[in-house]
């Protein structure tokens, strides 16, 4: 165990957190006057074919405050082995870890409870946000492995941003950018790895949220406009007649989906999701053209505002799990476990078999 | 041009060439090594094929276009027996009980190493597949392509032939 990459961690096999209501952040604007819809979300994980020691980790929900968030609690338990929450320094990213001997049957459940509301922020006006933390801005403007912001990702960034002045603008001229220029493809496999250097040296700019929104971000911070992805899953349908930016059914295992943020000094962190705007074009009504009045509004809607029947897990790149022998990850959205054999495959179900649930409680 | 396997566009886990794949001439200063297992149970390293041309393939079973694309390196492999050329198929991070069958299934007498880790394809800038790279004789990396090709005709069999024209003579 590092102390110096985790904040939080116990050596128990189970346990229940819970959490103080939050208030909104001072940074964020103001969020729409929508309830808060409080939700329960269960993820169980058995690895199948345990070998030596074996870990599992799974996300948990943001750990931080957000207009639209409010994490309630976090139990989760693992029979037979030790559990923990830990909360990863540089981002703030939750994280349930466990651990068995060899010979336990390795089974993780975490549950956990949460409120969420919808989220707006409206751009037609003057903002009055205040100041972020420069430390937090400096950290949303960096390169990752997978994202770097010079080379031929400033080269393109720099011809979609011509002309245009101001986070906002410069912002806004890269989710159309992305709108117009990528497309959702269907076989990607999973949500995508978010590898941004290989997208854009090859053009190759087909793919899933955690590229497409990840090119949005890469592209805003090689102009030093401070962007993050925000890692998380749909908890819910859509009441905003969208059935494919929705999950019905209280089955929500394959329901993952990164979503996108900018900041600007006079409107604080900005939510975007270019990403759907191209997965409303593929999916509604068997794919829709970008003129149609649906997608259209979709465009406009996801420039500035967030349905949340989805459930945020953190904004972190290229984590080092703790207490795992593999490196670091890209990312953090689906849960994660090693055994002697390695990292497994978190889309293998052969060897790793999860469930993820969600209901609305309140 | 380069020929296709098929008309589909070329996709892959982390993204989609919906151009034609473009084989691209090798620009990193180094080529990256590349020792793994392999699935015979023994242990391959590209450094021991110094004095043979060899292509590179980085795979997986649920790669679609991998799997359109492993023939005609089968096919390219064929054509060559006997010929300082090898071709090296690297598996993307799926254990034997996956890959054993589906070779089998293929009639595939590959070469398949296991990469199940994703350190290799870290390691030589794989974001998406099929990735393939062609390596000259010296051991260096010349060219690279991410997407689906025929390597049995065209383009890639003529690059082929030319590093092979071009390797040292007594191997």
């Amino acid at each position: 165990m590092d102390r110096r990459d985790f904040l939080r961690f116990t050596g128990i096999a189970s346990t229940s957190i819970m959490y103080p209501m939050l208030a909104p952040p001072a940074h964020a604007q103001a969020a729409t006057a929508d309830k808060w819809r409080t939700f329960e979300v269960t993820t169980q994980v058995e690895v199948l074919k345990p070998s030596g020691v074996t870990r599992v980790w799974i996300p948990t929900p943001l750990s931080l405050e957000a207009p639209f968030h409010r994490t309630l609690s976090n139990e989760f338990k693992a029979e037979g082995g030790k559990s923990a929450v830990v909360t990863e320094a540089k981002y703030g990213a939750g994280i349930v870890w466990a651990e068995w001997p060899e010979g336990a049957k390795p089974i993780l459940t975490h549950t956990s409870r949460f409120a969420l509301r919808n989220f707006a922020v409206d751009l037609s006006r003057p903002g009055n946000a205040k100041p972020e933390d420069p430390l937090i801005l400096a950290r949303y403007t960096q390169a990752t492995d997978v994202m770097p912001t010079d080379g031929a990702v400033k080269k393109l960034s720099d011809e979609i941003v011509k002309g245009k002045q101001g986070n906002v603008e410069k912002s806004r001229a890269i989710y159309e950018w992305i709108v117009e220029n990528t497309y959702r493809d269907a076989k990607t496999r999973g949500c995508g790895t978010g590898d941004i250097k290989f997208m854009v040296e090859n053009k190759a700019w087909g793919g899933k949220c955690a590229d497409l929104n990840a090119l949005f971000v890469a592209l805003a911070r090689a102009q030093g406009v401070p962007a993050r992805d925000v890692y998380g899953i749909r908890v819910a349908g859509s009441e905003l007649g969208y059935k494919s930016l929705g999950k019905t059914g209280g089955d929500i295992t394959k329901a993952q989906h990164c979503r996108a943020e900018f900041y600007d000094p006079a409107f604080g962190w900005v939510p975007v999701d270019p990403a759907d705007v191209r997965k409303v074009m593929l999916e509604e009504d068997g794919g829709k053209k970008i003129d149609d009045p649906m997608v259209v509004a979709a465009r406009k809607r996801l420039f500035g505002s967030w349905e949340m029947n989805w459930l945020a897990y953190n904004y972190a790149h290229d984590l080092s799990l703790p207490n795992a022998e593999r490196g670091k990850i890209a990312f953090l959205m689906y849960p994660q476990s090693e055994t002697a054999e390695g990292r497994l495959d978190s889309l293998d179900a052969d060897n790793f078999k999860y469930t993820i649930t969600s209901k609305e409680i309140a | 041009m380069l020929a296709r396997v098929a008309a589909a566009a070329v996709v892959a886990w982390a993204t989609a060439a919906a151009a034609e794949p473009q084989i691209k001439p090798w620009t990193a200063a180094a080529t990256p090594k590349l020792a793994l297992p392999d699935l015979a149970g023994g242990q391959a390293d590209l450094g021991d094929l110094r004095g043979r041309v060899v292509v590179v393939n980085f795979w997986a079973t649920w790669c679609v276009p991998c799997r359109d694309e492993l023939p005609s390196l089968q096919r390219l492999r064929d054509r060559f027996a006997g010929k300082p050329v090898e071709v090296i198929t690297v598996n993307y991070g799926e254990f034997p009980q996956r890959i054993r069958p589906f070779i089998e299934k293929e009639k595939l007498a590959l070469k398949v190493l296991l990469d199940t880790q994703k350190d290799a394809a870290r390691d030589w800038g794989v974001g998406g597949l099929p990735m393939t790279f062609i390596v000259d004789a010296n051991g260096r990396a010349r060219y690279s392509v991410f997407g689906e090709l025929d390597w049995s005709t065209g383009e890639p069999l003529q690059l082929v032939e030319k590093l092979l024209a071009e390797a040292p003579r007594g191997h």
